[in-house]
């Protein structure tokens, strides 16, 4: 239970920190800004297509972006173009028929997400090892939970700015689509962020871990933005490398170790892949962190 | 920020023990914690790993037979031909022995079991000269496994149908015969168009759009003259039940036999109704 207490404090020191120092401020700057900024332009990109493509298909302009969108998605073609994209029929049946802004916002969402959280957080460790700030609290407390703090501190901040980030897409959202946004487009959207949140967890969790190999902030960041890449590629190739037969039928297990092969879980609505994309994330996170964790654990701090 | 509550330190029984080596600051059990997301993390994956493999079985299942509809569309040409004789396009269970090879050589046996139980059919020609020389086995869209499995179907139900329509059209013994004869002449012709549409393409000549409509042309106008034949074996007030028989039902499925020995040729053929030329400027 102490533990516990510990680590909600390293937290709660974590976001006073930030505050103090107007790091909070930049955080959430940052995740309104690609937020709105990806929200203006996709709904202009949107409305631009749909312009285009009533103008081909010889019917009347629509005023409302969205609408033209929104009926495509009872179109076969369209239908069959959405499924080469997703490449997941569950997923497809899911998203079928949301409205388009909103998928736009998840898209973006889960795609910026990481990168600004490796960029946000990925030197918070690292930091205090290099100005031997860390000295004073592991005096005190435990190395695991003052890891574990600096974690819970991250994780929620990033949550927060997330929340924000999608109220502010939502506002942007409904003064463009001026009247002809959903009724339930504003939960939606606050449930993208939530979602989009979770499959941060295991990049907050490497870029935190790799953050504990290092003194130097700038070299954190760095190993972060490599342990992404490296993230993606992997994924990639242990995709098209994965066969029926043989030692690359293990290929899709060991992809289980990474996290964009629970990415799909989190765009799915039944509540079972979502839980368990949810706490494969999480697991994901936490064991990534503690394996950095484990170098640092012995060290000299 | 830290208070002295949450000191967990020896330093607090030992006041003068300053530095204490790292791994005195957590409990047994903070220690046992931290092994649980690496367990959790194997226990899913371990525990994922049978379903995952059954779904990846039934995935794999459910794309080969989405992929069957669509390599069947390839198979098409020569589906025309056969659906227009009754041969279903797969067969249910086909036989995985060797068979006889089937070439164009024509023998002097006869294959078809025709309608007209009562006079012999007239022989027509069958494509199995080397009868020993044994052939792969067949798969469920070989066509000469399909065309068994038709010809089994078929026996039976000509003969329920040929009983229904002596009984509805009211056949003397004589013109129960000219009915038998009417349908063993149709199905002679229908062989004899197969053979020809085979012949061409055993002597390398393309299936082109021309060829299949003529070859169309030919079946249909058998059927036309069949039911001419048997019209005219009826009062006039009973030609309309004629027209309500339904000829296909009495076509032997061995007629599409000279289709066998160049199946391969007619499945590598572009789907009909796709252009095979460029459209003129």
């Amino acid at each position: 239970m102490n533990s516990l207490r510990q680590m909600w404090r390293v937290a709660c020191y974590e976001w006073f920190d930030a505050l103090r120092s107007r790091r909070a401020l930049v955080v959430l700057l940052l995740y309104m800004a690609a937020a709105l900024c990806n929200m203006h332009w996709s709904i202009n990109l949107l409305h631009k297509l749909e312009s285009e493509l009533a103008t081909a298909l010889q019917l009347p302009q629509s005023e409302s972006t969205g609408v033209v969108s929104t009926a495509l998605w009872k179109s076969k073609p369209f239908q069959r173009i959405m499924r080469q994209m997703t490449q997941n029929d569950a997923v497809l049946q899911d998203i079928t028929g949301k409205h388009p802004v909103e998928l736009i916002y998840a898209w973006f969402a889960f795609f910026y997400t990481p990168l600004l959280v490796v960029l946000v957080a990925g030197n918070r460790i690292a930091e205090d090892l290099g100005s031997g700030a860390v000295r004073y609290v592991i005096f005190r407390i435990s190395r695991a939970s003052w890891t574990l703090g600096k974690f819970l501190g991250q994780a929620l901040m990033i949550g927060f700015a997330l929340i924000l980030s999608g109220v502010g897409a939502y506002a942007v959202a409904k003064y463009r689509l001026a009247g002809s946004a959903p009724p339930d487009l504003f939960a939606n959207m606050l449930q993208w962020s939530g979602r989009a949140w979770v499959f941060s967890i295991p990049y907050l969790g490497l870029a935190m871990g790799l953050s504990h190999l290092t003194r130097s902030a700038s070299k954190a960041t760095v190993m972060g933005i490599i342990a992404i890449t490296v993230c993606f590629v992997a994924t990639i190739l242990l995709r098209h490398f994965s066969a029926d037969t043989g030692w690359r039928a293990y290929l899709p297990h060991l992809g289980m170790l990474l996290p964009d092969a629970h990415k799909m879980c989190l765009w799915r609505s039944s509540p079972a892949p979502l839980a368990t994309g949810s706490v494969y994330l999480l697991t994901l996170g936490f064991c990534y962190l503690l394996t950095g964790y484990a170098f640092f654990r012995k060290r000299d701090a | 920020m830290m208070n002295s509550d949450c000191l967990l330190t020896p330093q607090i029984r030992h006041p003068f023990f300053v530095t204490r080596p790292a791994v005195l600051v957590y409990t047994r059990d903070m220690k046992s914690a931290l092994l649980f997301p690496f367990i959790l993390l194997f226990g899913l994956i371990i525990g994922g790993w049978a379903p995952n493999e059954e779904l990846r079985a039934v995935k794999r299942e459910v794309a080969e037979l989405k992929k069957r509809p669509a390599d069947s569309g390839k198979e098409s040409r020569i589906d025309l031909f056969t659906r227009m004789v009754q041969i279903p396009d797969r067969a249910k269970t086909a036989s995985l022995r060797p068979r006889p090879a089937a070439t164009n050589t024509p023998s002097t046996s006869s294959p078809t079991g025709t309608p007209a139980a009562s006079s012999p059919p007239p022989p027509l020609p069958i494509t199995n000269s080397h009868a020993l020389t044994p052939r792969p086995p067949t798969t469920p869209e070989d066509l000469r496994a399909r065309i068994d499995e038709a010809k089994e179907l078929w026996k039976t139900r000509v003969e329920i149908a040929r009983a229904q329509w002596l009984g509805r059209l009211k056949l003397s013994p004589e013109e129960t015969a000219l009915f038998d004869d009417t349908l063993n002449t149709m199905n002679a012709n229908l062989y004899a168009s197969m053979q020809e549409l085979a012949d061409r393409l055993a002597s390398g000549e393309a299936l082109t759009p021309e060829t299949g409509t003529r070859t169309f042309n030919e079946i249909s106008d058998t059927l036309v003259q069949s039911y001419d034949s048997l019209g005219s074996l009826v009062p006039e007030a009973q030609r309309g039940e004629v027209s309500q028989l339904e000829l296909t039902d009495f076509i032997d499925p061995a007629v599409a036999e000279p289709l066998i020995a160049v199946q391969d040729k007619l499945q590598n053929l572009p789907q009909p109704g796709r252009r095979q030329t460029p459209r003129a400027p």
